[in-house]
């Protein structure tokens, strides 16, 4: 035991190592998740940034283990929680970490909560399902629901009497009833308005900074991410193609495929009439290119992009760069 | 609630007295003569034509119409049988909870393998399990319940004798008269409730509330009744009722095989002899039953769904505003 605790003190909290995650659709198999790994300590926030379908869901999901059980297979690697690889946890074990040390808000709240359901009983349900018996679920439900903004009176209705920000509101009491270690926040924010947007992030802020929680917060946004994050990868066909701190990320992008995200944000302070948007498509991750998957988008790319798996570099301390080219480019642009 | 309860008994009363109507025209046009029915053929002219005005068959049809109109439902009447003479209404109150019993236990069996079957099939679709339950759901569909009927008593009753071939019984253990005619007659209902649940619980089992559920730590088999299957229900609710219509029309079959002196049998065999106040009486009785069959429906939909409950309450709010 004393041998385990030490070895788990030096890993980081989460770390997940070459993750491949498929799914089968009409006999063909989508690479959804193509060997990502990362790292995230306690209290610290990472952001995954990407597309519409880049895999960010799907790796979130992945470390709960709730992904569809027909037709997706995790082909490979591992996801170690405090020095355990849930991939290997029995499923009894793992319904004990699920919406206790680990928790998740969804994406979209108008369809996350179950309809048929009072809302403060979902958020009962989670505590009760994780408490020791002692808990009274129905007053820590009513204090989530204080916590989150919202009268404690409301227990009582029902999803339909509520607006999508409320919604929101509950999804975020339901994911931190039981206090978790790690957060997984995938887009909280994106189908809000934009005032109740930094509310919520500013709520989900609070109470992370109060119990110490770790957050992997995905979105396609860069401002939310400017925001909250620590760390940031960016996620590019189920992999990370750039990693690094936040500073690192927004100040020296490195790879061609970051500095065109960057290049899409308009800039306000100069008068633009065009958009500069990255041309070409994502790839189709039922049958993703050789080489690098971003090469058939990329104005530098040469020849040996194309020839087989591309390694990430590390091109200042901690901040990764999945491309071939990368110093030379550095030259190019200056 | 109360209201719209009160309001959909009120709309009971333009049904039954349109069913009423309809059901007196279908007869009256109907071929065959009651008088000589009754009478036979050796009755001469003058003899029948006593008995037509007995009956008061002379009549014009309209005046007939409104006689018997008011008969029902302002007397509540519903005359006597022409043939036996004996009145209908004593009759059909110890007829109708049989025919219904059978019906529910039908209804029961059916729901009770049918949903499982369906939840079966639903959560290992796509493998053994699936296919085994829509193999057995076709066959349910497609065997006759005559048939099934016949073997079941041949099997149940013939072979191994544990349950009784036709007949009724008093008290509980009455019931087990009604086992082997539910038996029989469940097939078709408990196929298509298999199919109607499977279909609605694979629409419900990929919808986000089920990921946070299981995102919950919530145990499996907790995740698909308490949350799937509540959100299924509706359209395996709605199927109930239809199923219950059906059922109770297709009672005559199963009654006459089990010789169960139900609805079924009263109707079909007073449509036989032209007993028009049996059919008549016995129709209205059923469309009765079958309105508050379809209130309890809808009174269960408000059950399951909380927003549908809220659309029945604010149906009385909309108006006072309009007000």
């Amino acid at each position: 035991m004393s041998e385990n605790k030490t070895e788990n003190k030096n890993m980081p909290f989460l770390s997940i190592k070459d993750l491949k995650v498929e799914y089968m659709s009409d006999g063909q198999a989508v690479h959804a998740v193509n060997g990502v790994s990362l790292t995230l300590e306690r209290g610290k926030t990472l952001g995954l940034v990407g597309e519409t379908g880049a895999g960010k869901t799907t790796i979130a999901k992945s470390i709960l283990r709730i992904l569809p059980d027909i037709g997706c297979h995790i082909r490979q690697g591992e996801i170690c929680l405090d020095g355990d690889n849930v991939l290997t946890l029995p499923e009894h074990d793992m319904r004990k970490i699920r919406g206790n040390k680990v928790s998740m808000i969804f994406q979209d709240p108008m369809t996350a909560l179950n309809p048929v359901q009072r809302v403060g009983e979902q958020i009962a349900e989670v505590v009760q399902l994780h408490s020791d018996g002692k808990t009274d679920s129905e007053a820590r439900a009513k204090e989530m629901l204080e916590i989150v903004g919202i009268p404690a009176e409301r227990y009582y209705e029902y999803p339909h009497q509520f607006s999508g920000g409320m919604k929101q509101r509950v999804v975020i009491a339901i994911a931190l009833a039981c206090n978790p270690d790690l957060l997984l926040a995938d887009e909280p924010t994106t189908a809000l308005d934009v005032t109740i947007q930094a509310q919520v992030m500013d709520l989900i802020g609070e109470l992370q900074k109060k119990y110490n929680t770790a957050m992997l917060l995905i979105t396609h946004d860069m401002g939310v991410v400017a925001q909250v994050c620590d760390d940031v990868a960016v996620i590019y066909a189920g992999n990370i193609v750039e990693y690094g701190t936040k500073e690192q990320i927004f100040d020296h992008p490195s790879h061609p495929y970051t500095v065109g995200l960057f290049g899409a944000i308009p800039d306000m302070n100069e008068d633009e009439i065009w958009l500069h948007p990255i041309d070409g498509l994502p790839p189709d991750p039922t049958d993703l290119p050789q080489g690098c998957a971003f090469s058939p988008r990329c104005k530098y790319a040469g020849e040996e992009c194309q020839k087989g798996p591309i390694a990430i570099y590390e091109t200042a301390d901690g901040h990764h760069c999945r491309c071939c080219r990368v110093d030379e480019i550095r030259k190019q642009e200056g | 609630m109360l209201k719209y309860i009160g309001k959909r008994l009120l709309w009971m009363i333009p049904i039954v007295l349109g069913v009423t109507i309809l059901v007196f025209t279908m007869m009256t046009f109907c071929p065959g003569d009651p008088a000589e029915i009754i009478l036979g053929t050796t009755a001469t002219e003058a003899d029948l034509q006593a008995k037509r005005v007995e009956l008061g068959l002379d009549q014009p049809f309209l005046v007939r119409l409104a006689t018997y109109m008011s008969d029902v439902f302002i007397h509540f009447d519903l005359g006597n049988s022409w043939l036996t003479g004996v009145n209908i209404i004593p009759t059909i109150m110890e007829r109708m909870p049989r025919t219904v019993v059978l019906t529910v236990v039908t209804l029961i069996i059916a729901f009770g393998l049918g949903i499982p079957l369906g939840i079966m099939a639903a959560t290992h679709q796509n493998r053994w399990q699936d296919h085994i339950s829509m193999i057995l759901a076709l066959i349910g569909v497609a065997i006759p319940n005559f048939w099934l009927a016949l073997l079941l008593v041949l099997l149940f009753s013939v072979k191994l004798g544990w349950l009784p071939a036709m007949g009724i019984g008093t008290g509980i253990a009455g019931l087990q008269y009604y086992i082997l005619p539910a038996l029989s007659n469940c097939a078709g209902a408990l196929a298509n409730c298999a199919r109607q649940t499977r279909s609605s619980m694979l629409d419900v089992i990929r919808a986000d509330y089920i990921t946070t559920a299981r995102s919950k730590g919530v145990p499996e088999n907790v995740v698909i009744i308490k949350h799937a299957l509540k959100n299924a229900l509706i359209p395996i609710i709605t199927m109930m009722g239809t199923s219950f219509g059906r059922l109770l029309g297709g009672a005559m079959i199963i009654e006459t095989i089990f010789s169960i002196p139900g609805m079924g049998t009263y109707i079909i065999g007073a449509v036989n002899n032209r007993d028009y106040p049996i059919v008549q009486g016995g129709t209205i009785f059923l469309a009765i039953v079958f309105s508050i069959m379809m209130l309890l429906v809808d009174l269960l939909y408000a059950a399951v769904d909380p927003r549908i409950k809220a659309q029945y309450a604010s149906g009385k709010k909309g108006k006072k505003v309009k007000k």
